[in-house]
């Protein structure tokens, strides 16, 4: 035992050195794990992380062109990106915003003008001219924009309601105006005033409902003045009992799976390569020279790569667990790791005796690889594979690695479930060591 | 008291060692004895069978045919017997992305050192490489020279009795051919057997004892360097270049071309001076004696460097 730990410790300081095997081992999976369960996380969350960046451009400066931008905020979909030089001039501020959005790195800017807090929120008086300028290339989120945008307006509508001293002054100045106006027609001079009249009256009324209710400042049930009221609906379909997905914790246990078999297939390519390394550069005849048995050679070739798929799978597993992937079990995964390991070996020794040159084992076992991992759940996770692949699918050995992953990851598979793919894993690892040996006796006798 | 069994004066015997390639005979019903502590050399050009011949001696090749005996046990024993024997083969056979130090400690751990032996035999290894310095150096970053002094400190890192150096200076630089032939000098001091396989007859006519010649898988040869010489060598040519003419022509071993005289003979400086006595003035001499290439040339009708 003590020359297979010898012969396998020496292959692991030699792959240790092998910068493009070790990132096939360690960075690729890592890679593909992370960038998938990204893809998938974003998917699944149903876009709610989409968010704006703008630039808000404020010559007014009053309190209601800053409720206004708290309201954008508010809104969850917008991010205000502040100005540069909060006391630069509006227009190298707006200027600025300009540049930012040509450059990409603004979505748009707003800008409000000078006595935007004046009217602002009053319907029955002119809007304010907001502006608005949105990256051309990036028209889908115009309207969007706009939407919110307009939002915020009817949000500044309500405002102005729950605070009637507010708007009592533009009432006030309104009814003055009316009365001062000769041109006006005296029927319309004597409706006009009434409204005020009436809207002055509401006014007071509201403010009496206002300090009646809620002196804490809290929000309470107390109806508010909305433009619209909209809830939003779940219209995705129900989750069965059944339905295996359910069982899915979150996006890394469908990522980790397939990355793990990234990570193994790296393995294998990498430890076939340094056993017909050891041949090439004529270490494997100083072996057999020395006092070991061929067994032994093999052994500890066996032995380094099954240490390193433990590895791969160990690290990958503990990263997965520190994004968000629970397993079910980890005596079952343990089982699984170690099944798709002894697997792994075989498929190693296999691809090593395909070609004679390092070139040759390399560039053939990653064909082979890739064409395990289409087919394996490499590229498309078993779960969401069609039927016609996943009867393919069963011809590869990594598919039944996954789902022995994944039997312990998410599937909830009992003993005997497990033992049938882990089964199966070590049946195609025995056969492989079996093959690979007997081939290596012939080609070196 | 029982006397203790006498070992046999021989410690390798190759017996009728045949080996086919397909339909190349590499080796051919070659039979020899090492004699313990002798530098045995194995000459021959590229091809001739030295190196499959020294394979089947260290288990790493099965022969078709023949016997193979290591102090007197089959070399297919096992461990025991493998652990007399250390080779530098012909290829480097080193890990270049590990350090000169880790390759001995990996070489010599597969020989069963553990410990302060280890550390000690692999220090020592080093020293004899003169490759301390350079002792945590991955061997990627070593010359050609270097490599081969490690590649040979491999071989001899678990302080084995049989050494077999297969053409252990092809590639080197004069400085470390130098280094390694004073290196195989102290293991023949040491009284260690060696088997040194080359094409260059300097090397076998420096370091070997006896020497056998072999070609297309024959052993052509088998004697000391002065027996191969002396059966095989030929007469040796003396050229010389006379001050004048001899009033007596009869008295040249060969005919004059003008002043220059040409004759093969087996004694040649018995017969300059019996022609210095008898009058005959030399400006310039030559003797070329016969070597190894000469008894090559002799025994295939073509040169070891052809």
């Amino acid at each position: 035992m003590r020359t297979i730990w010898l012969m396998a410790l020496k292959d692991l300081k030699i792959v240790r050195h092998d910068k493009v095997g070790l990132f096939f081992i360690i960075g690729f999976p890592v890679l593909m794990g992370v960038l998938f369960g990204a893809i998938s996380n974003s998917f699944s969350s149903g876009g709610d992380d989409v968010h704006f960046e703008i630039a808000v451009v404020d010559a007014d400066q009053s309190a209601i062109s800053q409720r206004y931008v708290k309201a954008l905020e508010d809104s969850g979909s917008i991010i205000v990106r502040p100005p540069t030089d909060p006391n630069a001039a509006i227009e190298a501020q707006r200027e600025q915003a300009i540049n930012d959005i040509r450059k990409g790195d603004l979505l748009a800017f707003v800008g409000l003008p000078e006595g935007f807090g004046e009217t602002a929120g009053i319907m029955w008086m002119e809007g304010p001219a907001i502006e608005l300028g949105v990256d051309p290339s990036r028209s889908a989120e115009s309207g969007m924009l706009q939407g919110i945008l307009m939002q915020a307006m009817g949000q500044l509508v309500g405002d102005r309601f729950a605070d009637p001293d507010s708007m009592r002054p533009m009432i006030e100045q309104s009814r003055k105006d009316i009365q001062e106006n000769n041109d006006m027609n005296p029927a319309a001079r004597a409706l006009l005033s009434g409204f005020m009249g009436t809207l002055d009256t509401f006014m007071g009324s509201l403010d009496e409902l206002n300090s009646g209710l809620d002196d804490a400042g809290e929000k309470s049930d107390r109806p508010t003045m909305q433009l619209a009221n909209i809830r939003a609906v779940d219209v995705t379909a129900p989750k069965q009992e059944n339905d295996l997905t359910s069982r899915i914790h979150s996006a890394w246990d469908i990522s980790f799976p397939s990355a793990i078999l990234w990570g193994v297939l790296g393995c294998a390519a990498t430890f076939a390569v340094t056993m017909v390394r050891e041949r090439s550069q004529g270490t494997f005849y100083r072996l057999r020279v020395a006092p070991i048995s061929r067994a032994q050679i093999v052994a500890g070739k066996g032995l380094a790569c099954f240490i390193a798929v433990i590895c791969v799978n160990l690290m990958m597993v503990a990263l997965g667990y520190a994004l968000g992937m629970r397993p079910n079990s980890f005596i079952f995964l343990a089982l699984a790791i170690a099944s798709l390991a002894f697997c792994v070996v075989g498929i190693m020794m296999l691809m090593s005796v395909i070609g004679r040159s390092e070139e040759a084992v390399s560039g053939a076992s990653w064909g082979a690889n890739v064409v395990m991992a289409m087919f394996g759940g490499g590229m498309i996770p078993l779960a969401f594979m069609p039927p016609f692949m996943k009867s393919i699918s069963h011809f590869s050995p990594m598919s039944w690695g996954v789902l022995a992953l994944e039997g312990a990851i998410w599937r909830g598979f009992s003993l005997t479930e497990m033992l049938f793919p882990c089964g199966i894993l070590i049946a195609i690892g025995a056969a492989g060591i079996g093959a690979g040996v007997m081939v290596l006796n012939r080609a070196t006798d | 008291m029982a006397e203790p069994t006498p070992r046999a004066p021989h410690i390798i015997r190759v017996h009728q060692l045949t080996k086919s390639f397909g339909s190349l005979t590499a080796v051919s019903d070659v039979t020899f004895d090492v004699q313990r502590g002798e530098t045995f050399g194995l000459l021959g050009p590229n091809g001739a069978g030295k190196s499959t011949t020294i394979s089947i001696i260290v288990g790493a090749m099965e022969g078709d045919g023949g016997q193979v005996e290591i102090d007197g046990r089959d070399i297919r024993e096992g461990a025991s017997v493998r652990r007399l024997i250390g080779i530098a083969p012909q290829s480097l056979a080193l890990y270049d992305v590990l350090s000169a130090e880790r390759n001995l400690v990996f070489f010599g751990s597969l020989y069963g050192l553990t410990g302060a032996r280890l550390s000690e035999r692999v220090d020592w290894a080093l020293k004899f490489a003169q490759l301390e310095d350079r002792r945590r150096d991955l061997v990627k970053t070593f010359s050609g020279g270097m490599k081969r002094r490690l590649n040979m400190a491999c071989a001899l890192v678990h302080d084995p009795q049989i050494i077999l150096l297969d053409e252990p200076t092809v590639g080197v630089d004069p400085q470390s051919r130098n280094h390694i032939f004073e290196c195989i000098e102290r293991l023949k001091d040491d009284g260690r057997t060696i088997i040194y396989t080359t094409h260059y007859m300097e090397e076998a006519q420096r370091l070997c004892n006896r020497i056998a010649i072999m070609d297309h898988g024959k052993l052509l040869a088998l004697d000391t360097l002065d027996g191969l010489l002396a059966e095989f060598g030929g007469a040796a040519v003396v050229t010389a270049g006379l001050v004048k003419s001899p009033t007596d022509a009869s008295i040249l071993p060969a005919a004059l071309d003008g002043l220059h005289l040409r004759f093969e003979s087996k004694q040649p400086l018995e017969e300059v001076s019996r022609l210095a006595t008898r009058g005959v003035a030399f400006a310039t001499l030559n003797v070329a004696k016969p070597d190894l290439e000469s008894v090559f040339l002799s025994l295939t009708g073509r040169s070891l460097r052809d």
